[in-house]
């Protein structure tokens, strides 16, 4: 069950914060704005 | 993604990837398997549900069973194999595509683990995207 509602085409992205690998704060918004972005959200890294 | 990387830069993308974990993680992740990509880390699942993201349930792991088993196979096939997990298995995956503005211009929420958008619809939704200037 989703917390929040799916995103659809049109709709705004969220501007969520992550950390890069320098354990550094990171915006996504500052990534995307430099250029169209492919966003992948993996269930995990292994 | 790796694998498509070439067509997917060249329809214009950056590619950003992001993984329930540590830092560590997300370097191991870009440095081994993905040094085409961006990779980010998230310690919580609060980002996920942001994007409208959610964690499987029985029912999901139930209706999707048979299509699970045929995308590790083709996985295996591929050569991927599973290292050790971080983050929260149960969750699932996402693939977007957000324009200069902020605007999302594709979206694939993925049903099953392994579930993974066609490549030729995000070149598609890639170069329409380019084309609209």
């Amino acid at each position: 069950m989703a917390k929040n509602p799916r995103l659809n085409i049109g709709d705004p992205a969220p501007d969520i914060t992550v950390t890069d690998i320098h354990d550094t704060p990171a915006e996504l918004a500052a990534y995307w704005a430099g250029g169209p972005t492919l966003i992948t959200f993996l269930r995990h890294f292994g | 993604m790796e694998l498509h990387k070439d067509e997917l830069q060249a329809a214009g993308l950056q590619l950003l990837a992001i993984g329930l974990g540590e830092a560590k993680h997300a370097e191991r992740y870009c440095g081994k398997l993905a040094p085409s990509q961006t990779c980010f880390a998230s310690p919580t699942n609060d980002p996920y549900y942001d994007w409208g993201l959610y964690q499987f349930t029985g029912k999901d792991i139930l209706l999707n069973g048979i299509k699970l088993a045929l995308a590790t196979t083709k996985a295996m096939a591929n050569g991927q194999t599973q290292g050790e997990a971080t983050g929260d298995i149960a969750m699932s995956s996402g693939t977007f595509i957000v324009d200069t503005g902020g605007i999302v211009r594709y979206a694939y929420y993925g049903k099953f683990a392994g579930d993974d958008p066609p490549i030729a619809d995000i070149v598609q939704a890639a170069r329409t995207l380019k084309a609209s200037g």
